[in-house]
């Protein structure tokens, strides 16, 4: 589509670019901020209170250093990855499946079906009887714990929902003439067309599943090979908490504590920068539902 | 045949051990290799450690025990019990060090055995040291009102306060020319008037430095020390503590006013640290280590570590001289002593050590009894705190090995480092293995070189200094309430403190004027909230702990 | 106005109508169904699996929990621990605090996200916009713990924050985080600015599914720019606007204790303690399981009352429910 450029156009351009770039900025900065402080000299990072937008002192790698020494983190890494690409594949089949169901105008299960998992929104009955169900199905110390309880949920289930609502029933009328089941439709005609809502919920999974060490720490008491990332990283973080360190007798000295402080910020790039960065093939996706959403009547 | 050799050696040292560490009890069969299953928490300790553990490795062959270690993951410690306890997967072997379970009450619930007469039939040697009327106070924190135990514990020999109050003396030396006069005439702090005194140096050295961020005293974010330390010298105590018997509560009495006028006149004049209301996520007890490793900081609540010049960086042109010192005495109003409270009361906790599920066999119940035992003999003692001597065949192991130290970290059969070991330059040097994550003594340690200045240990001299008035008035942290006892006074204890330290904040920082008549009215809601009631309960506990 | 007739409305009324005829007997529905009945076999056991047989827990809210003794023999209590709730002497106070928090949340970080979704979509040089996606949900991902250290650091009575606000607003000088008048605000904006962009990208999403024929339609009836975003795009992502804000509604109480127990101290409990924090508080001493399911068990019954009455309000006067 062209535009013309009228006046009114280009100030509110201004204005828009100039909110958000700035915005974008007090997003950016404080990462930043974070970035500079994990290669700052320690000392110096001890007595500073405010942003730090160039590394204090002479740049060191002595935080990553200690980070990376850790050989668990690189298993962390491997399992972490496998358990993104499991639930992300997994459940987004089971959620997009869900929310066809509860969509579908003809079908008198539909509603009593989106109340049902509904209800699981709101009322939740704990961890200790959750443990208890995944310990009687055996699959404590196994690496399903981490996959299988998280695959749908409800949140998700209803935004597949609202989303397949929004697709005209024409084309699955037409795709049923053409005689296609139920599961053709689906995974052929309507899936790619709910693709942003879609990338989206894949998303939320990837990051929800990158970040969770709690299932984790509870349903993998015995198995520290299949701990993800983020577990072994809050140990490395709990590890240097300069409270513990100081507390933790002999070892304890000034240099020791100022490390625990650097290491704060190593931890979280070192756990943050790979998703960060993968971000951008996932936005491609953005780009590409809205060819596949424009599809012409 | 270097393999045969070895184990050869191995087999003659075990029997050589086993005859001298633990005598013949020979009812127990160990002939056959058992697998333990022990929940213990990680703390500081990798898996590494655990495993190549020389003296875990050297006490399993000898009790042909096999130690399966389950640590939770750092943090969620108390989340994993809960999840043990409340789906019945026991461990063999549980600790409880770390929680607020009460064993009794864990007993009667079928997850722990009562090994009250195990003790007295399986375990001599640790019954002997119960028995001992040196040890009557260890004893009467681990046996119940009705005389049963639970755990096999661990109990410090000689334990040593490991903080309290600290100050910086250089500061002091520089500004006076080192010419420190303490109005009390003494050569350390010891009254609210020598604080004035020093903090004011304090503020006029940081002032003078140019320092962006500076604090003369640090307080906790709640405005008292919750172990008491500044409280004691205006002569009451922070929560709940003993006055000739009878159990009193801090933040209500009367003396709790000059408290927070001293600490509002210190506020105003920027004695205090400006921000100490807002450093929540810091540990009570270390308000803020930037600034105290920083060189910001004047007095503050500092542990052994930070004695002596621990804490100066000569890299960066940074010295300092930490001493410790005790509760500053109120003379003013008419305090002539500080009240004698300590966080450690005793040389052992009601719930430390090991308990042994229900989900342990008898046989292998009466194995592991006769294994913890040993850590009672003074060769299990020495073992289990200094590590293995050449004797013990020290040298067989990859651990001593790595730390070329062949004939182990101790003399043979005595208390004595190895004198590589003793004459250490610095902890890192040599991080001898120890096993105090099993029950058993910890025995006092023989210092080494760099643990020594003029040949004392700062550790003595901090536990001297912050023991100074002794501990007559501490409410004993062992004294284990009923489940429903304690979980009121839980209650209780959380709405009064929630709303006295939210006012304690206010009045020194001005955002509720400090009267009088502001204070009653302060007063009159603690006691709306229960106070009274909370008082009752612990002392009614604590009478009965008494008349054990 | 013309536009009006291209939205996607009128298909979705033609639609209820006709559902309307096809309410015949299960019996026939199965018949019409039979895949659809089957590939409800495995979502059904999913939730019935992991979601309600684990509800059997909730019994705690009416025990004297004792993890050793089990869900079916631990002491039954009835209402104790709700009335312990209700009747503890700073019940009001938190329960205001979680209501404002939350409601200040719903009503101006909610709405920024739409704006924000949409004010990216006007960004025409695809990679200035590209850019400020990316780094827009940035904070989300760095450790709350980390962050709060830096908002009480920058907050700090000579933090960069406070210098800022003395210097333009002129406030007395003293640390931000120990006023309690400033917490709500501090709270809020700190969480616009944790979430924004992760919360837009739901709109993103919507934004991007609308088709571009309405939009050419609208530009060929003289319809300007704005006019188009208000005719045009928010109608379309209507149904997702109003889906997420029934959910937001369900979970009007759930406030987060994390992020408030890392910046809040006692000279602001007043404003800044809210229920899931006094909760976490009154736990730390002595694990009270029956309590907190208590607790939560509230939260959710109010929850669930929120959530149909908002769903109610939506499906009658803006067309769209989310059952």
């Amino acid at each position: 589509m062209i535009e013309r450029n009228t006046p009114s156009r280009i100030v509110f351009n201004i204005i828009n670019y100039t909110l958000m770039i700035g915005f974008g900025l007090a997003c950016f900065i404080p990462f930043w901020h974070v970035l500079m402080c994990s290669i700052s000299d320690p000392r110096l990072l001890m007595g500073n209170s405010g942003l730090v937008l160039w590394p204090l002192g002479k740049p060191t790698l002595e935080g990553y250093k200690l980070v990376l020494k850790n050989p668990d983190i690189w298993s962390g890494y491997l399992n972490t990855i496998f358990y993104v690409v499991a639930t992300a594949v997994a459940g987004t089949v089971l959620t997009a499946l869900a929310g066809y169901l509860v969509s579908r105008k003809n079908f008198k299960l539909a509603k009593p079906l989106a109340l049902f998992i509904m209800f699981t929104m709101i009322f939740s009955g704990g961890t200790i009887p959750l443990y208890m169900v995944v310990r009687s199905l055996g699959m404590l110390n196994s690496r399903w714990s981490i996959i299988i309880p998280t695959l749908m949920n409800a949140y998700y289930v209803i935004m597949m929902k609202s989303a397949f609502e929004q697709i005209s029933p024409a084309y699955e009328e037409a795709a049923r003439i053409d005689g296609a089941g139920p599961l053709t439709i689906l995974f052929k005609v309507l899936l790619p067309m709910v693709m942003p809502t879609l990338v989206v919920i894949i998303m939320f999974t990837v990051i929800m599943q990158w970040n969770s060490w709690y299932q984790a720490s509870i349903y993998l008491p015995r198995a520290r090979d299949m701990w993800p990332l983020q577990l072994f990283m809050r140990e490395v973080l709990i590890n240097n908490d300069t409270s513990r360190i100081v507390t933790s007798g002999n070892e304890a000295n000034a240099m020791v504590n100022m490390t625990g402080n650097l290491v704060k910020y190593c931890v979280t790039v070192v756990g943050t920068a790979p998703i960060l960065l993968a971000y951008p093939f996932a936005q491609k996706y953005f780009v590409k539902g809205v060819t596949m959403g424009g599809v012409k009547e | 045949m270097k393999k045969r050799i070895l184990s050869l050696l191995l087999c003659l040292v075990m029997a050589v051990c086993l005859l001298a560490g633990c005598g013949s009890k020979d009812d127990v069969d160990d002939s056959e290799l058992m697998t333990v299953t022990i929940f213990q928490q990680a703390d500081d300790v990798t898996m590494d450690q655990v495993e190549n553990n020389p003296i875990f490795q050297y006490w399993e062959k000898m009790f042909n025990l096999d130690i399966e270690w389950q640590f939770p993951p750092q943090g969620s410690e108390q989340e994993q019990l809960t999840m043990m306890l409340g789906t019945g997967d026991y461990t063999d072997v549980i600790t409880f060090s770390f929680s607020t379970e009460n064993l009794e009450a864990m007993c009667n619930d079928g997850v722990i055995y009562d090994l009250t007469d195990y003790i007295e039939e399986y375990m001599p040697n640790y019954d002997a040291y119960l028995k001992d009327p040196a040890n009557a106070d260890v004893r009467s924190i681990l046996y119940n009102d009705a005389g049963h135990i639970y755990n096999v514990a661990t109990v410090q020999e000689h334990p040593m306060a490991w903080g309290g109050l600290v100050y910086r003396r250089d500061i002091l030396e520089t500004m006076t020319g080192g010419n420190i006069a303490f109005p009390s005439g003494n050569s350390e702090p010891t009254t609210i008037e020598d604080m004035d005194y020093m903090l004011g140096l304090m503020k006029q050295y940081f002032d003078a430095a140019g320092m962006a961020v500076s604090a003369p005293l640090i307080i906790p974010a709640v405005g008292y020390v919750a172990t008491g330390e500044f409280l004691n010298g205006f002569g009451i105590g922070a929560l709940e503590y003993i006055d000739n018997g009878k159990v009193k509560f801090g933040l209500c009495e009367d003396n709790f006013y000059n408290y927070l006028t001293k600490m509002k006149e210190w506020f105003d004049k920027g004695y205090l640290y400006a921000d100490f209301a807002s450093r929540t996520q810091d540990m009570f007890f270390l308000p803020n280590t930037e600034l105290t490793y920083g060189g910001a900081a004047g007095c503050w609540y500092g542990l052994t570590a930070n004695l002596g010049g621990a804490m100066s960086l000569p890299d960066y042109g940074l010295f300092m001289d930490v001493q410790p010192m005790a509760a500053p005495a109120d003379t003013a109003n008419g305090v002539t002593t500080p009240l004698g409270i300590l966080l450690d009361s005793g040389r052992t906790q009601a719930n430390s050590g090991f308990a042994i599920s229900t989900k342990c066999s008898e046989a292998k119940l009466l194995r592991l009894l006769k294994a913890f035992d040993w850590f009672f003999t003074e060769e299990g003692m020495i073992t289990r705190t200094m590590g293995l001597s050449a004797e013990q065949g020290a040298g067989d192991y990859k651990a001593y090995q790595d730390l070329s130290l062949p004939n182990g970290a101790r003399k043979d059969g005595t208390r004595e480092w190895v004198d590589e070991v003793a004459n250490a330059a610095s902890a890192d040097t040599y991080d001898v293995p120890n096993a105090d994550r099993m029950p058993g003594v910890s025995i006092q340690l023989p210092y080494r070189a760099y643990e020594l200045v003029d040949g004392v240990s700062y550790e003595e001299i901090g536990d001297q200094v912050w023991t100074k008035y002794g501990n007559a008035n501490t409410y004993p942290l062992s004294i284990a309430l009923s489940p429903e006892d304690n979980a009121r006074a839980t209650t209780l204890q959380t709405n009064i403190t929630d709303y006295a330290n939210s006012m304690i904040v206010k009045f020194i920082m001005g955002r509720e004027e400090l009267t009088p008549d502001t204070f009653k009215a302060y007063q009159d809601q603690i006691h709306a909230l229960g106070v009274d009631e909370y008082i009752t309960i612990k002392q009614a506990a604590y009478d009965k702990f008494i008349a054990r | 106005m013309s536009v009006k007739t291209a939205q996607p409305l009128p298909e979705k009324k033609a639609e209820r109508k006709r559902r309307g005829k096809t309410g015949g007997s299960w019996k026939h529905d199965f018949l019409m169904n039979k895949w659809l009945y089957i590939l409800t076999i495995p979502v059904v056991a999913f939730f019935l699996i992991f979601n309600y047989l684990p509800m059997a827990g909730l019994l705690m809210a009416f025990e004297n929990y004792k993890p050793a003794l089990g869900l079916f023999k631990s002491q039954w209590v009835g209402l104790q621990n709700f009335k312990d709730f209700f009747m503890g002497p700073s019940f009001w106070t938190i329960l205001r605090n979680t209501l404002v928090i939350s409601l200040l949340n719903l009503a101006i970080a909610f709405p920024l996200s739409i704006i924000f979704a949409l004010l990216l979509n006007e960004m025409n040089v695809l990679w200035v916009k590209k850019l400020t996606q990316t780094v827009s949900y940035m904070p989300y991902f760095i450790s709350i713990v980390v962050l709060c250290g830096l908002v009480t650091e920058f907050c700090s009575s000579r933090g960069f924050i406070t210098n800022l606000m003395v210097s333009v607003f002129h406030i007395p000088r003293e640390n931000l985080l120990t006023n309690p008048d400033y917490f709500w605000a501090i709270n809020l904006i700190l969480d616009i600015w944790q979430n924004l962009g992760y919360s837009s990208i739901i709109f993103v999403a919507a934004i991007t599914s609308v088709n571009q024929d309405y939009h050419e339609a609208a530009a060929l009836d003289g319809a300007n720019r704005f006019q188009r975003v208000w005719h045009v795009t928010i109608p379309s992502i209507m149904p997702t606007i109003v889906t997420m804000l029934i959910l937001k509604c369900g979970t009007l109480l759930n406030v987060g204790f994390e992020k408030i127990l890392l910046l809040y101290n006692p000279s602001i409990y007043s404003t800044a303690d809210v229920i899931s924090s006094h909760v976490q508080r009154l736990g730390i001493g002595q694990a009270q399981y029956g309590y907190a399911t208590a607790v939560g068990l509230f939260n959710s019954v109010v929850g669930t009352v929120l959530l149909f009455l908002s769903n109610h309000i939506s499906r009658k006067y803006a067309e769209t429910s989310i059952v």
